[in-house]
């Protein structure tokens, strides 16, 4: 039973994800905190954070509900009703839309979409830098723009530039 | 558009999926491999399957692996891929979660380092998006740019879209409105 309630409350807030893991906060908190009392506030939170920091995809708070209410079983399904409905949508969107690639509406109406996409990743790269950095804004910058100018101009790889920043922002803080 | 080598598309989202952090950085790695390493996919074409994982409901970064390996590998290949990208984060997170060394002042700095550095990395990344919103209609012709009040109007409205983001409202309707406005300016103007 308790499996079926994981994979369905993920299963429906996935459907709902637009736009990035923490607007799904308040319906996950409505069914995990306030409805079942699985876990509290603060640790729904805290599961959120760590999402925030661990390799992969951020929806990973999921996983972590799941193995808070009923161990690795409960983050297995917890998991597979998190990616199971959008990668099924995907599948079949993405068929769809190479079967019509080539009309002249469909590549207008992605064009048009364009704008959205970039305004969401610059907001959510935006509002993520201003939480983290607060007052060591400087700090950062300092730290951050020569290797993002090395990065810039091919010197180094991404993920390389991603450890230099996060070792040096270590020491120096 | 080319094919990728299953061991090449693996290794890629193992990689993301067990050393990347930030949404916008992940995508970056995506892009560093997809278009500037192996040259699967272009520049345009690696933006408009970006445009199609967006629109979709769900984790960004899985719809845009599962979106971008629908067209480079075949569908068994994609779905291992998808558990490579998801699988090593979870394990983290959970072996986090269960030990909590978040808690520990140092873990919490470091990891705060890493996920400053991954942000800011992402600024030649969207520097590509913001350039592809020169775009025109036509697909075949390669240099081919939208007239500039359409361009103008593109990236305003991208920049009212992030500065209404700082308002906190509620993720669906906001990005409902804009896709519309979006929408409005293509065809109507």
């Amino acid at each position: 039973m308790i499996y079926w309630q994981l994979f369905s409350l993920f299963a429906r807030v996935s459907l709902l994800a637009f736009g990035g893991a923490l607007g799904l906060l308040p319906e996950i908190q409505a069914v995990v905190v306030d409805q079942y009392h699985w876990m509290t506030a603060d640790a729904l939170v805290q599961t959120y954070v760590v999402g925030q920091f661990v390799p992969g995809p951020n929806m990973v708070m999921a996983t972590l509900v799941g193995y808070k209410v009923a161990g690795f079983t409960g983050a297995l399904v917890s998991t597979l009703g998190m990616y199971l409905g959008p990668v099924t949508i995907v599948f079949i969107c993405t068929a769809l839309y190479y079967r019509n690639r080539q009309k002249d509406y469909v590549r207008r109406i992605e064009l048009a979409l364009r704008p959205l996409v970039l305004g969401l990743i610059l907001a959510a790269t935006l509002l993520f830098l201003t939480q983290q950095l607060q007052a060591d804004w400087p700090i950062g910058l300092a730290i951050g723009l020569p290797i993002v100018w090395l990065h810039w101009h091919r010197r180094i790889s991404a993920i390389t530039g991603v450890f230099a920043i996060g070792v040096i922002w270590y020491a120096v803080v | 558009m080319q094919t990728a080598a299953t061991r090449s598309w693996l290794w890629l989202n193992f990689k993301i999926g067990a050393l990347s952090v930030g949404v916008a950085s992940r995508l970056l790695l995506f892009e560093e491999a997809m278009v500037r390493q192996h040259q699967w996919v272009s520049a345009d074409e690696f933006q408009e399957l970006l445009t199609l994982a967006q629109m979709l409901p769900g984790p960004n970064l899985v719809n845009f692996a599962a979106c971008a390996g629908s067209r480079l590998v075949p569908r068994w290949v994609n779905l291992t891929a998808l558990l490579l990208l998801i699988t090593p984060g979870a394990l983290m997170a959970i072996m986090i979660f269960a030990w909590a060394p978040l808690t520990n002042p140092h873990v919490k700095e470091l990891f705060r380092g890493f996920a400053i550095g991954a942000f800011l990395l992402t600024a030649r990344f969207l520097w590509t998006l913001a350039s592809g919103l020169k775009a025109g209609s036509r697909r075949d012709q390669k240099e081919s740019y939208a007239a500039t009040h359409k361009i103008i109007g593109r990236y305003a409205i991208a920049l009212a879209l992030v500065v209404t983001s700082f308002y906190h409202l509620p993720a669906l309707p906001l990005i409902g409105s804009f896709a519309a406005l979006c929408l409005a300016w293509e065809f109507l103007f």
